[in-house]
């Protein structure tokens, strides 16, 4: 066997599963679920930047949605400012979900209903559609582009940790 | 669209609407260089393996939203395995009871065979190919290895033609450089 093919054996099983796989009946979560998270996120940016002002201390993070993964020829489609307590950073996932919920609404892009929610370093957990990232821009901003986290790089952004600042 | 192109349509389509046959059938035309790629990607054959295992598995579970570029699904396979190797313990982690069942009951290591393959000039390549971003090797092979046209690439990664052949050809300037700094002679890429 050459070391560059599959083992036969791990071949023929792998190839069993997936044919046990294919045959069972499609268990389809329905995307409601994530609509409704999706909105929950909207709702509470929206709730945070109203109630906000009278906050004693709180700063505001600008999120950019982009649709394509590139800066030099794109315009944002849409910026969000969200006002946030200091000390409670915007979370990557919440900054991404903001993007894909405008995604959903063909705000951003016309692939309405195809977008996945995902973190940016590829979280596995959603199904189907565009992975999207989120980078800080040499600005402080928050940059949300579809792609995985090697966009950041690419693009000569800070892919975003858990938090961002 | 080939003749090929056309039928690898149809089988994916058959796939999609739930015929093991069908799903069986891509898995025989694109393991192979799936394989090869995660072994690109992940350099110990047995973690190829799985790779392998895992980009067939989210192919399945994602395969309603699948991109189909030139009438082939191999493109989508091929980014897929870069992503699941760079997040391989995540992924093992949702995958591990699939993965469990298809594991022969002996493991062969099959290192020591693909160390004693590499050439010292393919060793070189494989150095330099390292050292350059996530991006560029992304787009070294597909564009370079795997052979996929710049616009299909362009369709997979979501960017524009112009940008993909731009930063491939970057990509090139920098892996020509890391070669040159350490192996003046080599010219071509022998991924």
């Amino acid at each position: 066997m050459s070391s560059h093919e599959i083992d036969p054996q791990y071949r023929e099983r792998l190839r069993a599963t997936l044919h046990e796989m294919a045959s069972k009946p499609a268990h389809r979560t329905k995307t409601v679920v994530a609509l409704v998270a999706v909105l929950g996120v909207l709702l509470s940016c929206v709730v945070l930047v109203g109630i906000q002002p009278w906050a004693a201390r709180d700063s505001e993070v600008v999120v950019s949605c982009y649709s394509l993964a590139e800066m030099s020829e794109t315009e944002p489609f849409e910026s969000v400012t969200v006002t946030r307590p200091e000390g409670d950073p915007l979370s990557a996932r919440q900054a991404i979900k903001l993007c894909a919920a405008l995604w959903s609404e063909g705000v951003v892009a016309s692939q309405s209903g195809d977008v996945d929610f995902l973190s940016g370093d590829v979280d596995f957990q959603s199904s189907g559609g565009v992975p999207l990232t989120a980078c800080v821009t040499p600005e402080g901003d928050i940059a949300v582009l579809p792609g995985v986290n090697l966009v950041c790089d690419d693009l000569g952004f800070h892919p975003i940790g858990k938090e961002l600042p | 669209m080939s003749t090929s192109s056309a039928s690898e349509t149809g089988i994916w389509a058959s796939a999609v609407l739930g015929d093991p046959d069908a799903f069986a059938q891509v898995f025989d035309l694109h393991h192979a260089r799936v394989y090869r790629h995660a072994l690109r990607m992940a350099v110990v054959s047995a973690d190829a393996e799985d790779v392998t295992a895992m980009v067939f598995f989210e192919a399945w579970r994602k395969r309603h939203s699948v991109r189909v570029v030139d009438g082939s699904i191999v493109g989508w396979l091929l980014v897929t395995t870069t992503n699941i190797a760079r997040n391989q313990r995540r992924a093992l982690r949702r995958y591990e009871a699939l993965l469990l069942r298809v594991h022969p009951e002996d493991v062969a290591d099959h290192a020591p065979a693909v160390l004693e393959s590499i050439d010292p000039a393919r060793h070189e390549v494989n150095r330099a190919f390292t050292q350059l971003s996530p991006g560029d090797q992304q787009l070294l092979v597909l564009c370079l290895v795997e052979r996929i046209p710049p616009t299909a690439v362009a369709q997979l990664l979501r960017l524009r033609p112009g940008t993909v052949r731009t930063r491939l050809s970057r990509a090139k300037t920098r892996l020509r450089g890391l070669l040159n700094d350490s192996a003046p002679t080599l010219e071509e890429p022998a991924l």
